[in-house]
């Protein structure tokens, strides 16, 4: 996927010309967001080698319970005796996981109704633009809460309800992109060569609206996690013993007083993975969007 | 000789307006029928109208437009498709344009061959390797991204694009404006060359009459819409009944011209 998008990113860019103050396309920001990342994905792929200890096992004597992070526990143990650090390296897993699904989904969906919707335009486009209307109308958190509540909250739920719920933004994005891309000459020149209009769509126009959608999914990657990890820490995400950056939290929020680090990590954890989605979005509208780049220049 | 497509009576508005008004012409089997006219005379309006493809703004208010005895505005969506590409070729006034700037030429002149389903995959690479070379560009060409291609390379790719499924009529608005001038013969020779070769009868758009003297057997000029003259090259050149021809006329540079001259 990241080569995906350095791929797209280095053709785009040339056509674009060149920019000295912007010309290293690996913009710093960029670089620490993809970095972090990278280290995360890979704590949550090699999950069982990097964690020190079984991250469900419990140890209810009162000498391992709430341990301070030490040698043997870094982060410290929770009130049943388990090894924080190695639920939290369990619950990258969850939180990258949820992130990006969710944010799969509400692409395809969101790509799919923009892209028609601009690209026939009339009847069908007024018709999804009402429900993207729709959707904006409800609180999208309290939406997303009541769904889970009475699906039944676990992960799949989690994540394809929040897929579901956030593709909007998305949809009007790339509905406005394609409005001024069906109007290009080369969209013009498919068509009279006859290629049919789901090619003219997804090889012509919609490569060509891509920029804008990946700065926009990349920010919604951070804010999926953020909504997992407030699911659950209100128990509507994913639910004990699994193990996930919220329910940490949860756990931890009633010890706060003597046990800081039962919330010091969870809480920092979704701080620096959400920042660093939203710096690497950041950076990518930095180097794509060529209005920024001659306000920069 | 039936012609191959015949435009007939054909009015067009746009916001009430007459973008095209009572235009006729013919294209007859191997021939050559240009029209000729200035910007914003409807030249471009009337190619799209025979393959049914006017913006959505324009109305159609009468009038049909005949290829191969059929009436293309009634065909379904899918015979329409069918004709625009395979048998109907068309190359647009813009080549900076005309190309998809995030996929390799030779896919895009590829993309042609397997929307109308004449070639399986397999043969596709070598099949577009051929069109380069037709156009005397190097098949290496195929792998190039647009911006990598000078204006008139890709215009040679877009004719490659065009002549891909081997039509029977070939559009070319305006093909040579944009280029240089050397560039613009090499480009005219081509089209010339694949006219002879392939026996091809060509719709040719252009405000140019001494590209209409070089290469058109028929000639339509046209103005705000309306056809002012029509007949073959040699008596319009030779003797122009309308002003609005004259002037155009004019326009040609003739060696051992002081001054260019402008109509007006
Ligand atoms: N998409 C469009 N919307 C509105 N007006 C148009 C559109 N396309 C062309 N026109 C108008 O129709 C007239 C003829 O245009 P066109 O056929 O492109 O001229 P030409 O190709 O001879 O330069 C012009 O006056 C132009 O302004
Ligand atoms: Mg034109």
């Amino acid at each position: 996927m990241v080569l995906g998008i350095g791929y797209r990113f280095i053709a785009r860019y040339s056509i674009l010309g060149t920019n000295s103050e912007h010309n290293t396309i690996m913009n710093k920001r960029i670089l620490f967001g993809l970095i972090i990342i990278t280290i995360m994905a890979l704590v949550a792929i090699l999950a069982p080698f990097v964690a020190t200890y079984d991250p469900l096992e419990m140890d209810l004597s009162p000498e391992a319970r709430l341990q301070a992070p030490s040698a043997q526990h870094l982060f410290g143990t929770d009130n049943l005796g388990r090894d924080v650090f190695s639920r939290m390296v369990y619950g990258t897993r969850i939180s990258l996981s949820v992130g990006f699904i969710a944010v799969f989904i509400s692409l395809i969906v969101g790509v799919f109704l923009g892209g028609v919707s601009g690209y026939y335009g009339g009847k069908v486009d007024s018709g999804i633009m009402r429900l993207v209307e729709v959707m904006y109308c409800f609180p999208t958190f309290f939406l997303i809460m009541m769904v889970i509540t009475f699906l039944g909250p676990n992960i799949v739920n989690v994540m394809v309800v929040i897929g579901f719920t956030s593709w909007a933004g998305l949809c009007r994005l790339v509905r406005a992109e394609f409005l001024s891309l069906r109007e290009r000459d080369f969209v013009h020149s498919a068509k009279v060569q006859g290629v049919s209009d789901m090619r003219v769509i997804f090889r012509h126009i919609l490569p060509n609206a891509m920029a804008p959608v990946y700065v926009s999914a990349t920010l919604s990657v951070g804010g999926a996690i953020l909504v997992e990890s407030a699911l659950s820490f209100l128990g509507l995400g994913v639910q004990i013993p699994t193990a996930s950056w919220g329910n940490i939290l949860t756990a931890g929020k009633n010890y706060i007083d003597f046990a800081w680090w039962l919330t010091l990590f969870p809480g920092m954890a979704i701080l620096i993975t959400v920042l660093s989605f939203n710096m690497i979005g950041e950076g990518l509208r930095e180097v794509l969007d060529p209005k920024l780049k001659e306000r920069k220049g | 000789m039936e012609p191959i497509l015949i435009i007939n009576n054909l009015i067009v508005t746009i916001a009430g307006r007459r973008v095209i008004d009572d235009v006729s012409l013919e294209l007859y089997p191997g021939r050559v029928t240009a029209i000729v006219g200035e910007s914003g005379s409807g030249k471009t309006l009337t190619a799209l109208s025979v393959l049914d493809l006017l913006p959505e703004t324009a109305k159609v208010v009468s009038g049909e437009v005949i290829f191969d005895g059929k009436d293309v505005f009634k065909l379904r969506e899918d015979e329409k498709r069918k004709i625009r590409g395979f048998d109907i070729g068309m190359v647009f006034q813009e080549p900076f344009t005309a190309l998809n700037p995030v996929m390799k030429v030779g896919d895009q002149v590829g993309e042609v061959l397997l929307a109308h389903n004449i070639i399986k995959k397999k043969e596709l690479k070598p099949k577009v390797r051929e069109l380069f070379e037709q156009v005397k560009l190097s098949p290496n060409v195929a792998d190039s991204y647009p911006h990598e291609l000078s204006g008139g390379m890709r215009q040679r790719a877009v004719i490659a694009m065009a002549m891909a499924c081997d039509p029977r009529v070939l559009i070319l608005d305006e093909p040579t404006t944009a280029l240089d001038v050397s560039i613009q013969e090499e480009v005219l020779a081509l089209v010339s060359s694949i006219q002879k070769k392939n026996n091809l009868s060509i719709l040719f758009i252009t405000h140019d009459f001494s590209i209409v003297n070089m290469l058109a057997n028929e000639v339509c000029v046209m103005k705000e819409g309306i056809i002012v003259e029509k007949g073959s090259r040699e008596d319009v050149l030779r003797s122009p009944q309308n002003e609005y021809t004259k002037k155009l006329i004019d326009c040609i540079p003739r060696i051992g011209d002081k001054r260019d001259r402008l109509p007006g």
